[in-house]
């Protein structure tokens, strides 16, 4: 049994170490591996809602392989691919002066509070309003603490130092890329889950994963009908008590020798301590009756098992049952409702909204900015396919966050509404999506972003530029600038000439078909407050087209001359 | 021109030769060192060899023990074949120049049109150029490092956030690429100093021309090397796409960045003239030379100076 523990320590450890790096790497210089080879591709509630959104079950293996285990051995997730569960190991070691020496005492499970969390999160899923979802999901609570605390802390802090060397004159420390402060309340929130975790792990454990936890309470009563459990040997247990004692989820109970294992997160604590080796992995009562039966149907006398540990069981079953149908039932009205948006989608095209619509055709996002232009809408990342696809299916555990190279994917506070808080949006005001980047659409564990190559991600129009002229510095003050225009990277932006010749002016037109809604214009724009060139971002992203000589506004006066022989100067 | 500003122009005209290493009025023509050299028809590096020794060496602008930067074009997430860089081969050559001079560091550093800085070091090939000649990349994406400093001859810019490279250093070698631009028309050595300053849209809000002129007053420049060896005649500055940069051959080393610039328009109007594409722009229509003129920064005459033109035809 120990061996067990030893190994649970190593994958927990490597599974914790790979997952943080991910958040960490404020430089952005570790590979971005992508699908089943992500390390977060290991979590629970993100796989689910991945394989609701994708349909491929692969996408959904995490879901599958842990949901089926826990038929077979219980919640291997939580103790060893669960981050925020690792995390709450972490703090819960580091915590042990704060316990009372003698340790833990088991204490009763609280089945309804687990139930209600468990049908939000069913509910929060089959509605699409996934960042409630995201603010009870373990995987996505860790995410947020990483992305929302760590990596702008570290982000600003290396700036910092970096700033401080600088003006000594040593360039050791380079500065990372972008702006990586966050807004306050995301900053607030994830470090408020901080504290209270460290708090509550510290003195009582895995709380947490035993009421509030929706996996841990769906893989709890799945684990209720596992055919192998933790379980006490009565013949060779002493009730020492150390088991109950060091027991981080409280479910033991060392005098009456039994264990909710529905409770359990499988960390093989207790059987690495106890001296007897009293606590097996034994069969479930069904399997351990029928093999009873079986060599009992031999003599006569077989006697009936009727045992409390049981009883117990079935009634904590009973009420498993409910809550797994509306669970399932959840399931399959979500796959429906998306498919419902599938099909909508797909007679909007053959309306002619896709290939051949122009941009005067596209539906704005409905998310605007308070303080900015009316005609400035929310974007979101090139691979989410549409606005409502991605509010759908996030769970705002800001992997993308902490992956975007320009730091212009940023936690929203209340730009999705309060129903959305926290899930990511693109801040043109502190960056643009850069051309070469698709890093976003790599790491996205849950399918709200899906991945696109580069030359894909290129392609996809997620919002259109719109220029008004009267604001524009070249009309207001006659003087030249093209910001806009030289960042564009798709030639979207064509400068043309304006006013009288001799000014030599020119002013931004912009080619709408051609535009992907990258940002870099808005982000460049120098005029203020308000912006002369702002992206209203597409409910719903498109191909856009690909620059080409004929859609030029402006074409110069042809004016060959022959070229200067090989030893002429033009001066 | 009234005769109070014509005074006071050649006034400050005098005044700028008289910081510049090497007088550059009122001797022989013959006698006196080289203001500029426009090679055509080379490589990058053998051009530069050839024009740094007709120039009078390295040695001329880079002593023993001298800490210096050098401020290419890396402004853009393109590859070299595209023109929006400066040539990183001639980066290279201009790293090891300064060292064979003596040069006890050589550092550079652009503020990158874009957050990933890293990467456009990286794809430019400039990272690596300097990197494998000995010199140094220093980033410039953080406010924080940017200085306030004072810009007295300003006229649109009084003040600037001012990279601390550009002026903590012996010796500052400007290296840009001749290119198209949407809002400049052309971009090259004057244009090239907005990488050296925080707050670039400050200039784009207040009069783009002036302002890089006025900067020009403040940053002293030990040679402008203008890299015209491919030349974007469209879709600039970011660039499009190979084709709009023909490979052309040109290369200028001048004391005098204004003169650099005026050389450099006549080279783009000839090119794109050539190549029947952009638009062969004017001199009066790139507004920054003639507001730099003014300001003494240098001269567009060209035949004030002491120009060599080498022809390299193997």
């Amino acid at each position: 049994m120990k061996i067990l523990r030893i190994l649970r320590i190593i994958i927990a450890l490597a599974v914790f170490v790979l997952i943080s790096a991910q958040f960490l790497d404020a430089y952005h210089k570790l590979p971005k591996p992508y699908f089943m080879y992500n390390p977060t591709a290991t979590q629970f509630a993100p796989s689910l809602l991945k394989m609701l959104a994708t349909g491929s079950v692969v996408a959904g293996a995490a879901f599958v392989t842990f949901t089926v285990f826990a038929l077979i051995f219980g919640r291997a997730y939580c103790s060893f691919f669960c981050p925020f569960g690792i995390l709450m190991d972490i703090f819960r070691r580091i915590g042990k002066p704060l316990r009372p020496k003698k340790g833990m005492r088991f204490a009763p499970a609280h089945n309804y509070i687990r139930a209600a969390f468990l049908a939000l999160a069913v509910a929060a899923i089959a509605f699409g309003y996934t960042a409630l979802l995201g603010i009870i999901d373990p995987y996505s609570l860790y995410g947020k603490i990483m992305g929302s605390v760590f990596h702008p802390t570290i982000g600003l802090s290396i700036d910092e130092l970096g700033d401080i060397l600088y003006s000594f004159g040593a360039y050791a420390v380079s500065p990372v890329d972008g702006d990586s402060s966050v807004a306050l309340s995301a900053f607030g929130f994830a470090l408020f889950i901080l504290f209270a975790i460290a708090i509550v792990s510290a003195i009582r454990g895995r709380l947490y994963c035993n009421t509030v936890c929706p996996v841990g309470a769906f893989l709890g009563f799945l684990s209720k009908f596992s055919l192998f459990k933790l379980g006490f040997s009565p013949e060779k247990c002493v009730s020492c008590g150390l088991c109950e004692r060091n027991c981080k989820t409280q479910c033991m109970d060392s005098k009456k020798k039994t264990l909710d294992f529905s409770r359990c997160v499988l960390c093989f604590d207790c059987a690495s301590k106890c001296p007897k080796n009293a606590i097996k992995i034994v069969p479930n009562d069904f399997l351990r009756r029928k093999i009873r039966t079986d060599k009992a149907s031999a003599g006569p006398n077989a006697p009936k098992p009727a045992s409390v540990n049981a009883q117990k069981s079935f009634s904590a079953s009973r009420r498993a049952f409910p809550a797994l149908a509306v669970g399932i039932g959840a399931l399959f009205s979500s796959a429906a409702k998306s498919d419902a948006q599938a099909a909508k989608r797909m007679r909007l095209r053959k309306n002619g909204s896709g290939e051949k619509c122009g941009a005067e055709n596209d539906v704005p996002s409905p998310y605007g900015l308070k303080g900015e232009r009316a005609d400035k809408r929310l974007c979101v990342p090139a691979g989410s396919k549409s606005v409502e696809n991605f509010l759908e299916h996030c769970t705002a555990c800001q992997a993308c966050v902490a992956a975007c190279k320009s730091q212009v994917l940023k936690p929203s506070a209340g730009e999705w509404g309060l129903s959305g808080f926290m899930q990511p949006f693109m801040d043109y005001s502190s960056g643009f999506c850069l051309y070469t980047c698709h890093s976003c659409t790599k790491v996205c564990p849950t399918g709200a972003i899906d991945f696109l190559t580069n030359p894909q991600k290129q392609k996809v129009k997620i919002g259109t530029a719109v220029f008004q002229k009267d604001l524009c510095v070249v009309n207001t003050d006659g003087t030249d600038c093209a910001a806009c225009a030289e960042h564009c990277p798709v030639q979207a932006i064509e400068m043309v000439p304006f006013g009288k010749k001799e000014n030599s002016l020119y002013i931004p037109f912009v080619h709408s078909n051609v535009c992907i809604g990258c940002g870099a214009c808005e982000f460049v724009c120098p005029v203020r407050p308000h912006r002369a060139i702002v992206v209203r971002g597409l409910a719903e992203h498109r191909q856009a087209k690909k620059f080409n000589e004929s859609m030029r506004k402006f074409i110069p006066e042809k004016t060959d001359s022959p070229a200067l022989k090989s030893d002429e100067f033009p001066f | 021109m009234k005769r109070r500003d014509f005074v006071a122009s050649s006034a400050l005209g005098a005044a700028a030769g008289a910081l510049l290493p090497f007088p550059a009025l009122g001797e022989e023509k013959q006698d006196r060192p080289v203001d500029m050299v426009a090679l055509r028809g080379g490589e990058p590096v053998e051009m530069f060899k050839r024009g740094i020794a007709e120039m009078g060496g390295m040695e001329r602008f880079v002593k023993k023990g001298y800490k210096v930067t050098i401020k290419p074009n890396i402004g853009w997430d393109q590859p070299p074949e595209v023109g929006a860089n400066t040539n990183p081969e001639l980066v290279a050559e201009v790293v090891k120049e300064c060292f064979k001079a003596g040069a006890k560091e050589v550092l550079c550093f652009d503020h990158t049109c874009g957050n990933d800085w890293d990467n456009r070091y990286k794809m430019s090939g400039i990272a690596k150029a300097v990197e494998s000649a000995g010199g140094k990349m220093i980033a410039g994406n953080t406010e924080n490092m940017y200085v306030p400093k004072d810009i007295p001859k300003g006229v649109s810019l009084k003040k600037a956030m001012v990279h601390p490279l550009t002026f903590e250093c012996d010796a500052f070698i400007n290296i840009p690429v001749l290119k198209h631009h949407g809002g400049a028309k052309i971009t090259n050595a004057l244009k090239n100093y907005m990488g050296c300053i925080w707050d670039r849209q400050f200039w784009h809000r207040n009069n783009l021309p002036q302002c890089i002129a006025d900067y020009a007053t403040f940053q002293k420049t030990t040679l402008t090397i203008v890299d015209a060896y491919r030349v974007m005649l469209e879709y600039g500055p970011r660039g499009k796409d190979p084709s709009y940069a023909p490979i052309v051959k040109y290369q200028i080393l001048s004391t005098d960045i204004v003169a650099a610039d005026a050389a450099s328009v006549k080279i783009f109007e000839s090119v794109a003239k050539e190549y029947g594409k952009g638009v062969p722009y004017k001199m009066s229509e790139i507004k920054y030379i003639a507001a730099a003129e003014k300001l003494g920064v240098g001269t567009s005459d060209l035949s004030k100076l002491n120009v060599k033109r080498v022809s390299m035809q193997a």
